[in-house]
C-alpha cells in the first residue's frame, strides 16, 4: 500500500513540476510586436565593431547602428544620410586628395537622450585607428585611406591629420591622393558615431588646427574597462546606441538576443524608424527549424537554401503557415584556378574545363531546383547585372557542355602532343602534352577539395570522367579546408600543387575589382587568390576605380568590359548560385528582402498585422 | 590506504605529464594557421600591408613566433595557472566562454541521473530476479530497442511526437527567449526546456544499464555464496539487495565512474540537436572551427577527471567489497 502510495505521489509531482513549469513559460507575456528570427549562426557575446564577423551579432550592431553619415540604399547604392547630414561638401584639394566636410543635424541624440555631436563621429573614427584599439585586441579596418593614418596609427603622431573637428556639428575627413579617384569613394567616409561618454568617460576630442586628437586620458587601460569588462562592458553590453533598435537582453545559455526599438531614433535615411517592438535571434538547428517556424517558436527564417529545406518551408507556404521571398545569392559556388604554374596557367584549359562541365545539370542537381549559373564575377542580384541582363546573357559565353569546343580549345593551345612528344592520337594516347619551355607538361591538373561536400562529389562523377575523353586528367586529394586555404593563398606552402579548388565566394558591396585581378603581387594571395596576373584585365579594373562616383553609365561600361575579359580567361568557373529564401509568419507585413538588403534592413521596414 | 593515494597521485602528475606533451604535439601537427584564422573575417577589409602586419602582430600575440617546446611550456605553465588561453571564435580568454556550457552540462547530466538510476537499478535487478519471465522478455525487447536505435533518431522522434505532433515541449534551446521574471520563474523555465532532453537522454540510457544491471545481478545470483544465503533461511529481500547486489556493485561502480565524468563532458548529439549550449556542443564546435585552445583545454581537463576518477573507483572498489585490498 505505502509503494503504491509512493508512485502515485511521484507521479503527482512529476506531473505537477511538468504543468507548473509549462504555465510558468505560457505566462510570459508575448508582447504582440515581436519577431524572432531562427538562424544557424550563433549569436555571441560581441555586440561592438571590431571583434566579431558573426553574421548575427553583425544584425544586431547594425539594428542599433543609426546616423551613418553614408548610407547604403535598398537600391544597392551609397549615398550621404539626408537625416544625419543635412548638408555635405566634397573638394578635390590641389594635392590630389579629396575632403568631406559634414554638416550634423542638429537634433540627434543616443537612445539615452545624450546629444550626438561631431565630436562623437571625430571619435568613432580616431578610436578605431588608434593603437590603444589594437592593444586592447580589436580589429578595425578603419582609416588606412584617409590622410595621416600611419603617423597616427603607429603612435607617432597625436593628431590625425586626415580628421578635422571643425566645431559642434561639423567635421571633415580628407581622403589620400593615391587612393582617388575611387568610384566608392563615398563609401569611405560611411562613419557612425559612437558614444564618447560612454567608451572614453573623461576623454575630450580637440583640434589645434593640426588634425583631431584624444587627449592623455584615453589610455588602453581605460578602454580595458570601458569596453571589455566582462558583462557590462560596451562590446558585451552597449547600452547606448544611435540606431532603430537598442540592446535590451543577450544570454548566453542559450546564445538569444535581443534588441528593442529605440523610441528616441529620428530614422534611416528614408525615414523607416522601425514599428516591431522587439526582435529575438534564437539559434535553430537545420533538422528542425523549419518545425520551429511551424509551430511559431520562431518567427522569420532567412537565407535558406539547399532542396530540401526550401521543399518544407515552401509546404507551409502551401498551407498558409508562411510567407516567402526568394531573392539570388550575392556570390556563388565555383572551380578556382591556379592562374600562375601548370596546365591552369593557360586560359584555354580553364575553357576547356568550364565546356566539360554540363553547369545547368550541375546547379539543377546541387541546389534541388533553386539555384541559378552566372556567367561572369558577379551575383545575379548585382544592379550591374539586373540592369544589363539581356546584353550580358548575350555577350558572355555560357561554355554549353560541349567536348568538341573543349578539344578545340586544348588543340588551338597546343596540347597537341603525347608523353613522348609525337602527335597526340585520340583512343591510343591517354594524356595530352604540351611544350613548354622546352619541356613536355602533362594535361594533369591537381584537384584539392573538402571532405563531406556534396559539390566535390559532383565534380567526381560530372566533370572527371568528362576531361578524361579529351585527353585531360584531374586528380582530387581531400584535404582539411584550412590546408585548401593555404595552397589557395599559397600560404606556408614550398611548393604549389594544386591547380583547382572548389569552394564557394561572396562579393561586398564595395567590390575592390582592381586588389582581386591586381597584378601588383602584393595583391597576390590576400586579394588576388587565382594569382592571375592580366595586364589588360587589370587595366580595366583600374579604369573602373577611377570612374566618377556619378558616372553610372560609364561605370557599367566598363563593368561590362571586365565581365567579358573575365568570362574569357576564367579564372574561376561559377558553378551554381543558391535562390536564397526568407520564410516568415505571415503576420509580418511588408518584409521585402534581397541579398544586398537583408534582415537588418528589412525588418526596420516591416510591420505586425 | 595514504600512502596508495599518494602514489596514485603521483601517477596522475605523470601521466598527465606525458598525455600533455602528446596531446600539445597532435594538436600542433593539424594543418591550419591560427593567427590567419583570428583575422581571416577582416581580411576583405585591409589592404596587404596592412594585413600583414595585423597577422604578423596576431602570430607574436598568439606566441607562435617562439619555437615549438617554449609554445609548450608557456602553454602548460599557463594551464596550470588555470588561464587556458584564447578562444579563436569566441574572442575571449577560454575560462570565460566556458562557464555557462559547464553549467548547461551540468545541470542538464545531474538531472538525468536521478531518473536513469531510479529506473535501471529496480527494472535490472527485477528483470534478473525474474530472469525468462514474461516481464523479463518484455524488458529485454523494449530495451533493446532504446539500445539499438542511434541517438538522433530517437531525439527526432521525440520531437516530432511532443513537439510538433503534440506540442508539449518546446523544440529546442535553454529559456524562452526574452522571458523576464522571478529567478523561480526562470528555473522553472529552464526546467520546461530541459524536459525534452531529459526524457530522451533516460530513454536511451535506459537499455544500456537495464541490461548491465541484469546481467552483472544474474552473475552474482548464481553464486554460491548466494545460495548458502538462501539455505541458511533468509528472506529473499535480503539475499538479493544485502548479498547478491552488494556484489553486483563492483562491475557497476566502473559504470558510475563514466557517468560521474560525463556529467562534465556533455553528449554532443542531444546538445546540438536541442541546442542546449553544453560542453559537448562547445567541443565539437571548437574542433570543427580549429579552436584549438578550446578544446585542449576541455580535453586537458577530461584527462584530469578521468585520472581522478579512476582513482575514486578504485578506492570505491575497496569500500563496496571488503576482499578487495588497496596496495
Amino acid at each position: 500500500m505505502k509503494r503504491k502510495l509512493f508512485v502515485l505521489l511521484l507521479i503527482v509531482a512529476v506531473v505537477s513540476a511538468s504543468a507548473f513549469a509549462r504555465g510558468a513559460a505560457e505566462a510570459a507575456p508575448r508582447v504582440e510586436t515581436q519577431v524572432i528570427l531562427g538562424s544557424s549562426t550563433q549569436v555571441n557575446a560581441d555586440f561592438f565593431d571590431g571583434w566579431t564577423n558573426s553574421a548575427t551579432n553583425a544584425y544586431l550592431k547594425e539594428l542599433m547602428t543609426g546616423y551613418e553619415t553614408v548610407v547604403w540604399t535598398k537600391e544597392g547604392r551609397y549615398i550621404v544620410n539626408p537625416i544625419s547630414v543635412p548638408s555635405y561638401t566634397a573638394v578635390d584639394n590641389a594635392d590630389g586628395s579629396k575632403t568631406y566636410t559634414f554638416a550634423l543635424a542638429n537634433n540627434l541624440t543616443y537612445n539615452d537622450g545624450t546629444k550626438i555631436t561631431a565630436k562623437d563621429y571625430v571619435f568613432a573614427i580616431l578610436y578605431a585607428a588608434s593603437p590603444e584599439a589594437l592593444e586592447i585586441g580589436a580589429q578595425y579596418g578603419v582609416g588606412p585611406e584617409y590622410v595621416g593614418y600611419e603617423k597616427f596609427h603607429s603612435g607617432e603622431s597625436a593628431e590625425f591629420a586626415g580628421i578635422r573637428l571643425l566645431g559642434d556639428l561639423s567635421f571633415s575627413i580628407t581622403i589620400k591622393a593615391e587612393e582617388l579617384p575611387y568610384f566608392f569613394d563615398l563609401s569611405l567616409v560611411s562613419v557612425a558615431p559612437y558614444p564618447l561618454h560612454v567608451i572614453a568617460p573623461g576623454v575630450d576630442v580637440v583640434d589645434a588646427g593640426k588634425g583631431a586628437y584624444l587627449t592623455d586620458t584615453f589610455t588602453a587601460d581605460l578602454l580595458r574597462q570601458t569596453v571589455l569588462t566582462a558583462g557590462t562592458g560596451y562590446r558585451y553590453k552597449p547600452l547606448v546606441t544611435s540606431g532603430a533598435y537598442q540592446f535590451e537582453n543577450y544570454n548566453p545559455a542559450d546564445s538569444t538576443a535581443s534588441v528593442v526599438l529605440n523610441p528616441r531614433y529620428l530614422g534611416d535615411y528614408d525615414g523607416a524608424k522601425g514599428s516591431i517592438h522587439r526582435l529575438i535571434i534564437k539559434l535553430t538547428n537545420t533538422a528542425t527549424q523549419m518545425d520551429e517556424l511551424k509551430t511559431g517558436a520562431i518567427d522569420m527564417l532567412q537565407g535558406i537554401s539547399g532542396g530540401d529545406q526550401i521543399s518544407r518551408g515552401l509546404d507551409l507556404y502551401d498551407q498558409k503557415l508562411v510567407n516567402y521571398s526568394s531573392y539570388p545569392r550575392y556570390g556563388y559556388g565555383k572551380i578556382a584556378f591556379a592562374c600562375d604554374f601548370g596546365p591552369t596557367q593557360f586560359d584555354a584549359v580553364r575553357r576547356a574545363i568550364a565546356y566539360s562541365l554540363d553547369r545547368n545539370e550541375f546547379a539543377r542537381q546541387y541546389t534541388g531546383g533553386y539555384g541559378i549559373i552566372v556567367n561572369g564575377y558577379y551575383g545575379a542580384s548585382m544592379w550591374e547585372y539586373s540592369q544589363n541582363k539581356a546584353r550580358l546573357d548575350k555577350d558572355l559565353n555560357a561554355y554549353p557542355y560541349n567536348l568538341q569546343k573543349a578539344e578545340e580549345e586544348l588543340v588551338n593551345d597546343g596540347w597537341t602532343l603525347n608523353k613522348d612528344g609525337k602527335p597526340f592520337q585520340k583512343g591510343v594516347d591517354a594524356i595530352r602534352h604540351k611544350m613548354v619551355d622546352g619541356t613536355l607538361m602533362p594535361l594533369v591538373i591537381e584537384w584539392a577539395n573538402t571532405a563531406n561536400n556534396p559539390v566535390s562529389d559532383l565534380i567526381s562523377t560530372m566533370l572527371v570522367p568528362e576531361v578524361r575523353k579529351i585527353g585531360m586528367q584531374i586528380n582530387g586529394t581531400t584535404v582539411d579546408f584550412s590546408v585548401l586555404l593555404d595552397n589557395l593563398y599559397k600560404e606556408n606552402i614550398e611548393k604549389p600543387v594544386y591547380g583547382m579548388f572548389n569552394l564557394g565566394t561572396g562579393f561586398n558591396t564595395t567590390q575592390a575589382y582592381w586588389y582581386y585581378y591586381s597584378t601588383d603581387p602584393e595583391y597576390f594571395g590576400t586579394y588576388n587568390t587565382n594569382f592571375i596576373a592580366d595586364k589588360q584585365l587589370e587595366a580595366i579594373t583600374l579604369d573602373m576605380k577611377k570612374t566618377d562616383p556619378q558616372d553610372l553609365t560609364g561605370w557599367v561600361e566598363k563593368w561590362i568590359q571586365f565581365q567579358k575579359r573575365w568570362n574569357h580567361l576564367l579564372p574561376d568557373i561559377p558553378l551554381y548560385s543558391d535562390m536564397y529564401h526568407d520564410f516568415y509568419n505571415p503576420r509580418i507585413v511588408g518584409y521585402e528582402s534581397s541579398s544586398t538588403w537583408d534582415f537588418r534592413y528589412a525588418i526596420v521596414r516591416a510591420s505586425i498585422k | 590506504m595514504l600512502k596508495y593515494v599518494f602514489k596514485r597521485l603521483a601517477y596522475i602528475v605523470i601521466v598527465f605529464l606525458i598525455a600533455s606533451v602528446l596531446l600539445f604535439a597532435l594538436y600542433k601537427s593539424v594543418p591550419g594557421d591560427p593567427a590567419r584564422m583570428m583575422l581571416e573575417g577582416n581580411k576583405a577589409s585591409m589592404k596587404p600591408a596592412e594585413y600583414e602586419a595585423r597577422y604578423q602582430d596576431a602570430v607574436r600575440k598568439l606566441g607562435l613566433d617562439k619555437p615549438v617546446f617554449v609554445q609548450y611550456f608557456t602553454w602548460l605553465f599557463n594551464t596550470l595557472r588555470l588561464d587556458f588561453g584564447y578562444s579563436l571564435t569566441y574572442k575571449m580568454p577560454v575560462k570565460e566562454m566556458i562557464g555557462e556550457p559547464m553549467k548547461n552540462t551540468i545541470m542538464l547530466n545531474v538531472w538525468s541521473l536521478i531518473p536513469v538510476f531510479a529506473i535501471t537499478l529496480p527494472l535490472g535487478i527485477a528483470s534478473a530476479v525474474r530472469r525468462g519471465t514474461r516481464f523479463d522478455r518484455s524488458v529485454q525487447i523494449i530495451t533493446i530497442i532504446g539500445y539499438s536505435l542511434p541517438f538522433f533518431v530517437i531525439a527526432l522522434l521525440f520531437i516530432f511526437l511532443l513537439a510538433v505532433k503534440i506540442p508539449i515541449f518546446p523544440i529546442s534551446g535553454v529559456q524562452t527567449p526574452a522571458l523576464r521574471g522571478t529567478p523561480l520563474r526562470m528555473f522553472l523555465d529552464k526546467l520546461y526546456h530541459m524536459a525534452l532532453p531529459l526524457i530522451v537522454m533516460v530513454f536511451t540510457s535506459l537499455g544500456g544499464l537495464t541490461r548491465y544491471v541484469r546481467a552483472t545481478m544474474i552473475e552474482a545470483l548464481r553464486m554460491d555464496y548466494i545460495r548458502t544465503a538462501r539455505a541458511k533461511g533468509l528472506s529473499e529481500k535480503v539475499v538479493i539487495y544485502s548479498h547478491a547486489f552488494r556484489n553486483a556493485l563492483i562491475p557497476f561502480i566502473t559504470i558510475m565512474t563514466g557517468w560521474f565524468i560525463s556529467i562534465f563532458s556533455g553528449s554532443v548529439v542531444i546538445e546540438r540537436t536541442f541546442l542546449w549550449n553544453g560542453m559537448g556542443k562547445v567541443i565539437i564546435d571548437a574542433l570543427n572551427q580549429q579552436d584549438f585552445a578550446v578544446s585542449l583545454a576541455m580535453v586537458m581537463f577530461y584527462l584530469v577527471l578521468s585520472l581522478i576518477g579512476n582513482l575514486v573507483m578504485d578506492l570505491s572498489y575497496g569500500l563496496a567489497d571488503p576482499r578487495v585490498r588497496l596496495e
